[in-house]
């Protein structure tokens, strides 16, 4: 029986977060601090400030976190942590308060990705997916199919070349006057509209390409929010925000299709912020049980950053001794390696 | 008991140990790599030439600023997550009166001065009093003329003129302000040269047992009481640039 025990933390953003996870299975505790309304006033979230509410809220967190799961930190079988991408900042709290108590504890400390973690997010309600799997990444930072061919092993396959989807989702929002966090309030105001009132486009770049692009469509959509404004018409703000919708969650599901039907593979994960978009869920599900593949995403609770998948992930990496030092440092601009080829060059 | 300071304020690295109020060990690093390169592996070696494990510590002392944000949050970080799991208090020090020991004993002011970018320089006045204890023997006294602060670059010469008397630069901004001030109203000031100006370990522990209790949390309670024993506030004087400019708009508005 597989009695690891992992401390996960992650400040990567604007959310300070740790949970303890033990055997890669029971999550006993999940503990969230969002600083939602703290940036809220800002519209959009401020590194100096994120980095600001991480310092202070970062031993409290892990405090309740342990306290919540019944274990101290002698407990442990070791620390994970968000090294990147994120905010340097931001990531630099997590990284430095986890290598802290790592050493103080006497355990390892495990560096985590980012994006893998969101991939892992996964893995806490389906502990015994099986691979190979082709896990669509969608956030407010990142846009990536990476296909996964078994623990730890990564190839991406696309991603986005200007902005994320969730950034989309963002500044579409802004524009329409939703107000912050964009993503949620848009897919709300949405629901209301009429997927096929406008023709917004849908980027499909090159034949062959799993690559996405998310700039023309938000400018197609500014564009036509400022040439109404001229002409003082009224657009129909649950239209336009149900069509933009429709044209990101068409990009995303052609190409996932596209990389499901050239690489074959059986199971598809979501992952990241916008994996909670209903709309994104609804459209994935319906392509892939028309093709017999498997489909599954995480909870809402572990779409948005949070210590459990970071955890989950962590507890892959212990087992694959994938240990940090104490020089680990933050990596704004990470990128994601598969562990076993990175570690066969060294 | 042994006693553990970190101080990631500027772009040195300086820790100390010390024993019942002995300085043991002391570690400084300005090289190139960052503070989080740089702080675990010096704690690290430190405590391992000294002979102790983590656990033999008791206390820890961090410089909570003012200085650079960046830095001050790996200090912090680091400092309150090894307290927290080893059960010990942090005790917070102020960055400058840290540096302030650099002039210890000297008749003149001693300013203590750091980059804080945007054309200002964190500045505090300090001076150094020798009086008799009620036994007749020596005791020096610090003064904090004036508190920690923002200055303009610019206003610098005329703030230290102000007041009468030497001045005596400390801090890694010492040697440019020195340059800065020739031929303005406190051309006389003269600054610590090179690395005697910078924040060592040793300053920070003779800052430790000065503030010594006083420098704690009132009520330590029970372990994981509120608030924490390790919990400490970091000091930046200055608020965010974007908390900075919704102010004056709401100002304006």
């Amino acid at each position: 029986m597989d009695d690891t025990l992992i401390l996960g933390i992650e400040t990567s953003c604007d959310e300070t977060a740790a949970a303890v996870l033990r055997g890669g299975r029971r999550l006993l505790s999940h503990v969230v601090s969002s600083q939602t309304e703290t940036h809220a006033v800002f519209g959009g979230v401020v590194p100096e400030i994120a980095s600001r509410e991480h310092c202070l809220r970062l031993g409290p967190v892990v405090r309740e976190a342990l306290t919540q799961a019944g274990v101290g930190f002698g407990d442990l079988s070791a620390v994970a942590v968000t090294y990147g991408p994120g905010l340097v900042g931001s990531l630099l709290v997590g990284v430095s308060g986890a290598k802290a108590m790592a050493f103080a504890a006497g355990k390892p400390l495990v560096a985590v990705n980012h994006l893998e973690a969101h991939i892992y997010a996964n893995f806490l309600e389906h502990p015994d997916l099986e691979f190979p799997l082709l896990a669509l990444l969608v956030s407010g930072g990142h846009t990536h199919l990476i296909l996964l061919s078994g623990h730890l092993r990564y190839r991406v396959l696309g991603r986005t070349r200007d902005d994320a989807a969730g950034e989309a989702f963002d500044k579409v929002a802004r524009a329409l006057g939703l107000g912050y966090p964009g993503g949620p309030l848009l897919e709300q105001a949405a629901r209301d509209g009429d997927p096929a009132a406008f023709a917004f486009p849908r980027a499909a770049l090159e034949p062959g390409s799993w690559d996405f692009s998310f700039s023309g469509l938000k400018s197609a959509v500014l564009n036509s929010l400022n040439r109404a404004r001229l002409k003082g018409e009224d657009l129909k703000v649950a239209d336009v925000a149900a069509s933009f919708q429709q044209a990101v969650v068409d990009i995303l599901a052609r190409k996932t299709v596209a990389a499901l039907e050239a690489t074959g593979v059986r199971t598809l994960a979501l992952g990241g912020g916008v994996a909670a978009n209903q709309a994104l869920r609804r459209r994935l599900r319906a392509e892939t049980e028309a093709r017999g593949v498997a489909f599954v995403y995480p909870a809402p609770v572990y779409c948005t950053d949070n210590g459990a998948m970071v955890a989950m992930c962590g507890h892959w990496r212990y087992l694959a001794s994938s240990f940090a030092d104490w020089r680990l440092n933050a990596v704004p601009g990470l990128i994601l390696h598969d562990f076993y080829k990175e570690n066969r060059k060294m | 008991m042994n006693i553990l300071t970190v101080d990631t304020a500027t772009s040195v690295t300086a820790l100390s140990l010390s024993a019942d109020g002995r300085l043991t060990g002391e570690s400084f690093l300005r090289t190139e790599k960052p503070h989080s390169e740089r702080v675990l592996p010096m704690t690290e070696q430190l405590l391992a030439v000294c002979g102790l494990q983590p656990a033999d510590l008791g206390l820890i002392a961090v410089a909570r600023g003012p200085g650079s944000f960046t830095g001050i949050r790996i200090g912090i970080a680091t400092a309150q997550g090894m307290a927290q799991v080893l059960g010990i208090p942090v005790l917070g020090l102020c960055s400058l009166d840290i540096i302030s020991w650099a002039g210890w004993g000297r008749p003149e002011d001693i300013v203590v001065l750091l980059d804080a970018r945007k054309g200002e320089w964190y500045m505090a006045r300090y001076r150094w009093r020798e009086s008799a204890d009620p036994t007749g023997a020596a005791v020096w006294r610090r003064e904090t003329l004036e508190p920690p602060q923002a200055v303009a670059t610019r206003d610098l010469g005329e703030r230290l003129a102000a007041r009468p008397g030497p001045v005596l630069l400390a801090g890694e901004g010492a040697e440019r302000a020195g340059r800065d001030l020739a031929g303005g109203p406190a051309a006389g000031a003269r600054a610590l040269p090179g690395a005697l100006a910078l924040t060592r370990g040793a300053y920070a522990a003779r800052e430790a047992a000065l503030l010594g209790a006083a420098g704690l949390p009132a009520s330590p309670g029970a372990p994981g009481g509120e608030p924490p024993l390790w919990q400490v506030e970091p000091y930046y004087i200055r608020l965010p640039e974007a908390e900075v400019r919704r102010r004056a708009a709401e100002a304006r508005a």
